[in-house]
Order: C-alpha cells, then sequence, then structure tokens
C-alpha cells in the first residue's frame, strides 16, 4: 500500500514536470518564433542586440519603436537575443563614406550616401533608416531631416541631414510598408543618388493651396534630384506609386518612370521634363517633370500611370549646349536667365508640388497582380510585383469638382539642407 | 490491473510531452518561413498567359543595328517596326520587317537604318498590312480594344549611373 502511494506521488511529480517542461518549451519557443517580445530601454540607457543568424534588420515602426528582426536559418533553436542594457555614454563616430563609392557601401546597404549629405549627423545615424527589400536585401528608406542621435533617447540629442525625403510615407492611407529606396534602379546596377528620393502623400479629404479636395489617396515616391546635372540625360527615374480611387479602383506599382526629352518652357512643344535652361529667359523658377510608368503586356497597355513633379526652387540650371555641366541657380551664368533679381542662394529644391494622376485602367483580365521587369514589362520572373484592379477606366476623377490630376504644394525646407537635396 | 494502469498514465504522459515539443518545434519552423513570406523567388512570380491576341515581347536591346524580337503574334499578314521615340511618341521608322502572315514568330530580327546607341529610346510597333505586302504609310498600328496600339517602349542597352547628381 505505502508502495502504491510513493508510486502515485512520482507519477503525479512526473506529471507536473512534463506539464512544466512542455509549457515552457511551448512558450519559449512562441516568443522567438513570433518576434514578439518587447524590450523597453529607459531614457538614458542603451542597447546592443546580437543576431546569432545571418543578419539583423531594423525597421523605424514610430518614433519610439523599432522593428529588429533576426534573419536566417534556425539550426536547431533560435538563440535570445543578447540584449544589453547599458548607461549611456554616447558620442557616436562619424564613419564617411566616398562620393564614388559603389552601389553597396562597407555597411552593407544598397546606396552610397556621401559624407555632404549627412549634415552634422554621423554616418551610422543615417545607416539607421532602412528596409528590407523584396530580395531580402537592405536598402535606405524615408526619415525625417531632422533625428535623435541615439535612437534609444528619442528627447536626447538632435542632428540634422543636409538631405530630406519630404512627405512620411507612414502618413498615407495606403501605407502598407517602408520603401526600398535605390531597389527599382538597383535591378539596372543604377544606384540613383539618395537625396533625391521625394516622397508624397495625399489622402482622400486632403484640401490643396487652391481649395481643390482630393478624392484619391495617393502615395508616391519618386526620385527627383535637382542639384546637379545627370538628370538632364537621366531618363528613367524610378518611382513607387499607390493610388486608390473614390470608386474602388486601386493600383500598386512600381518601376522606371519615363519622364521623356528634356527641354525648357521656351520649347515647343515642350519636353516631358521641363527645366530653367540658359537661354530661356523666365520669370518664375519653376521645373517640372511628367513621369509615366506604363504596365505592358506583351506589346499591351494595362495600366498608364502618370504623376507629375516639380520644384520651385531647383538648385541647378541646364546649359542647353553641355548637359553635364553644373551651372548652380545662384551663379553669375543662370542670373542671366531671370526676369527677376530676387536671391537664389536658399533654392534648395525643398518647395515642391506634385500632380497625382490621371491614372488609365486597361486591365480586361482576370489577374490583378503582374510581375515585371524595371520598365513595367511584364515578364516571367520578373522581378517586380504590380498589383493593378481589373477593368477599364480612363475616366480617372481625382478631385471633387472632377480634374483629372490631384495638385498638392508641399514645403520640406528645414534648416541645413545642401545643394545636393 | 493497478500497474498497467500506471504504466498507461506514464506513456500517456510521456506522449503528451513529446506532442508539446514537437508542436513547438513545427510552430518555429512554420514561423521562420512565414518571416520570410514576402521574399518571393521567381519560381513563384508567374503571370497569367496571354493567348489568341496580337503581342509583341522583346527582352534587351543590345547597341548595334539590328531589334531582336523574343516573340511576336499577328492575327493578319502585318510588320514589326521599329520607331524612334520622340518626346514618348512615335519618331522616324528605323526599321521594318518583312511581311509576316498571321501566326506566332520567335527570336526574329529586325534590322535598323542606323545603328542604336546605349540609352536610346525606341518604340517597336506591330502593323497590319495594308494588302500590298510592303510596309509604307498606309499600313496601320495594330490596336486592342481600347484602341491602344501594341507596341514596346524599350531603352538600348543601359549605362550603369556612375553616382553623380
Amino acid at each position: 500500500m505505502k508502495v502504491d502511494i510513493r508510486h502515485k506521488i512520482k507519477l503525479k511529480s512526473l506529471f507536473v514536470l512534463s506539464l512544466l517542461l512542455g509549457t515552457f518549451l511551448f512558450s519559449a519557443t512562441l516568443i522567438s518564433a513570433h518576434f514578439v517580445d518587447l524590450f523597453q530601454l529607459s531614457a538614458g540607457q542603451q542597447s546592443t542586440i546580437r543576431c546569432a543568424g545571418d543578419r539583423l534588420t531594423t525597421e523605424q515602426k514610430n518614433k519610439n519603436d523599432v522593428l529588429v528582426k533576426c534573419l536566417g536559418t534556425v539550426a536547431a533553436a533560435t538563440p535570445a537575443p543578447v540584449v544589453t542594457p547599458s548607461p549611456m555614454a554616447h558620442t557616436p563616430s562619424p564613419t564617411p563614406s566616398s562620393p564614388s563609392t559603389p552601389p553597396t557601401n562597407p555597411s552593407g546597404i544598397f546606396g552610397a550616401v556621401s559624407t555632404d549629405l549627412l549634415g552634422n549627423c554621423p554616418a551610422n545615424v543615417h545607416d539607421r533608416f532602412v528596409t528590407t527589400g523584396p530580395d531580402g536585401k537592405q536598402y535606405r528608406t524615408w526619415h525625417p531631416q531632422t533625428v535623435p542621435v541615439d535612437a534609444s533617447n528619442p528627447g536626447g540629442e538632435k542632428c540634422t541631414f543636409a538631405h530630406e525625403h519630404g512627405a512620411d510615407p507612414s502618413t498615407s492611407s495606403l501605407y502598407a510598408e517602408a520603401v526600398p529606396f535605390g531597389y527599382v534602379a538597383g535591378l539596372l546596377n543604377m544606384d540613383e543618388p539618395h537625396a533625391g528620393f521625394k516622397c508624397f502623400v495625399a489622402n482622400q479629404g486632403t484640401k490643396n493651396d487652391e481649395g481643390r479636395t482630393s478624392t484619391i489617396d495617393g502615395l508616391l515616391c519618386f526620385h527627383m534630384g535637382t542639384g546637379g546635372p545627370s538628370r538632364f540625360t537621366q531618363r528613367f527615374h524610378s518611382m513607387v506609386y499607390k493610388i486608390a480611387t473614390a470608386d474602388g479602383k486601386r493600383m500598386s506599382v512600381q518601376g522606371m518612370a519615363d519622364t521623356g526629352s528634356v527641354g525648357s518652357i521656351c520649347d515647343s512643344p515642350r519636353a516631358g521634363k521641363t527645366v530653367l535652361s540658359l537661354g530661356c529667359k523666365v520669370d518664375s523658377s519653376y521645373e517640372i517633370w511628367e513621369n509615366v510608368l506604363k504596365i505592358n503586356n506583351k506589346g499591351k497597355t494595362i495600366l498608364n500611370a502618370v504623376s507629375s513633379t516639380a520644384a520651385f526652387d531647383p538648385i541647378s540650371v541646364r546649359d542647353p549646349s553641355d548637359h553635364a555641366k553644373l551651372v548652380p541657380i545662384s551663379s553669375a551664368d543662370a542670373a542671366s536667365i531671370f526676369k527677376f533679381n530676387d536671391s537664389r542662394d536658399g533654392y534648395r529644391g525643398c518647395r515642391r508640388e506634385s500632380y497625382f494622376g490621371p491614372v488609365h485602367w486597361y486591365n480586361s483580365g482576370s489577374t490583378t497582380t503582374y510581375f515585371t521587369d524595371a520598365y513595367g514589362n511584364v515578364t516571367a520572373g520578373g522581378p517586380l510585383k504590380q498589383e493593378i484592379s481589373q477593368g477599364n477606366t480612363t475616366n480617372f476623377i481625382a478631385t471633387s469638382d472632377g480634374m483629372a490630376q490631384f495638385k498638392y504644394r508641399e514645403e520640406h525646407c528645414g534648416a541645413g539642407l545642401g545643394l545636393k537635396n | 490491473m493497478n500497474k498497467i494502469s500506471n504504466q498507461s498514465f506514464v506513456i500517456s504522459l510521456l506522449g503528451l510531452g513529446l506532442v508539446v515539443v514537437l508542436g513547438s518545434g513545427a510552430l518555429l519552423v512554420t514561423s521562420n518561413s512565414q518571416s520570410q513570406a514576402n521574399i518571393s523567388s521567381p519560381a513563384d512570380q508567374t503571370n497569367e498567359e496571354v493567348t489568341g491576341r496580337a503581342a509583341l515581347t522583346i527582352d534587351e536591346i543590345d547597341p548595334g543595328d539590328k531589334v531582336q524580337v523574343s516573340v511576336a503574334e499577328l492575327l493578319q499578314p502585318g510588320f514589326i517596326v521599329v520607331h524612334q521615340d520622340q518626346n514618348r511618341e512615335l519618331g522616324e521608322v528605323l526599321g521594318a520587317s518583312s511581311v509576316y502572315s498571321a501566326g506566332v514568330y520567335r527570336d526574329v530580327q529586325v534590322g535598323v537604318s542606323s545603328p542604336l546607341v546605349d540609352s536610346q529610346v525606341i518604340h517597336a510597333v506591330l502593323y497590319s498590312d495594308d494588302g500590298d505586302a510592303v510596309f509604307t504609310v498606309n499600313d496601320t498600328p495594330v490596336t486592342d480594344e481600347n484602341g491602344l496600339s501594341i507596341e514596346v517602349l524599350k531603352n538600348v542597352g543601359m549605362l550603369p549611373m556612375d553616382h553623380a547628381y
């Protein structure tokens, strides 16, 4: 009888121990597998997170939260991240990058960033703003012009970059994930200059300076810089473009948009890219590009997406006799083209406007997802995913008064912007 | 009877523990494959097949004196014509193929009158023959149900951008 009781006690202990072990393993696995841990730092603390996988990626979710992922294959079990909080004693040292560095810089992030873009921020602060592209590599992404030096101390010391990327994409109703700057052009082995990535946002109900109200949601990240002459010869620029109309049409496309040829306002017919040019007298310092991305399925157009982007204060102007020549707008050479005599020393390409639309859908097939090459041509195994509503719609309405474009003016002229913004 | 019962109980417990451990492992594997799910492999990226309509596919165009057409499908006799670009519109004709009967043609070449150079932009367009089997200004572009021509706009080659501003 005594033996039976001991045996029962042993069995009960074994049962409890098994349950505890199982629960522990189950919980630990869930936590490590789903990356749901929240590690909170108090003001004044900093931490190191080590990834035992192949690579660590970070994504700024909002001003206080950064999502950290440890990528790679798990061999036996997922090791818990090593987190070592310590009191902050922080003076980051700048890591200068050369303007002529190849697309993948030593940080492993695609896209060279020269030191003159960094303003008074260290390079490692700029390197915080990255996202993972569809190919699994790291790309730079949108960031504010002024940021905390230490991400773990948002209220602490700030620094300011000498460039800006316009509107925060996460303010768009269509925002789903960070836009990987340079991914599209990188497919062509091109490294579009980083400062040129400008984002524009318009949500339904947004009012513009003309009193018009948007009836669409629009998110546009387009590569348009005005700081150098390469834009006079580089016709195709990357565009990530999302639209949702009031009547339910949607598109989410990306590719190298065609900006057409380059010319001045004196040219007739007007070129796709109208820029300030020596020899053409003007009374406005306005530069505007029309950017067209067609999704083409074996010769048939299934979507024609047009945006326009403009700067009221371009940083340089064009010399029609030498498209490689940098002519700063504040130079004596450029002064001759203006009918007015205001100072242009402060021009930084940061007073901009965008036109969302028109967009025409010709997608009569049953498919709404296509894979294309960088130019929007549907291709087997194409690297770019395009999402296009079904149906044919050429009557694109973007405003409450029936306009086919919604124009929106924005200013992003913080102090400290440089001549490559 | 009691002994047998206890043995069964122990086996059940061990089994339960094993299920929990294996289940956790399976969840871990599933979760990790989900975390990689947004990275698609080329094999996943397939498009709906286009059949029974005029079509034109050109993969890459290298600098030189010809345009390589991967696939052309004509529903009626016609030509593949290469145009210079004029600010995104059709410019002058650079070259035209001989007349093709209706059918599917693969890997055909169209010669051009002046060599194509890196970064030049061209349009390759399907045209219908007006009946004389010779490409002339009377021939017209093949259009789809929306009245849009069947054409491919292409950038010849591509000079990598040297990070210049």
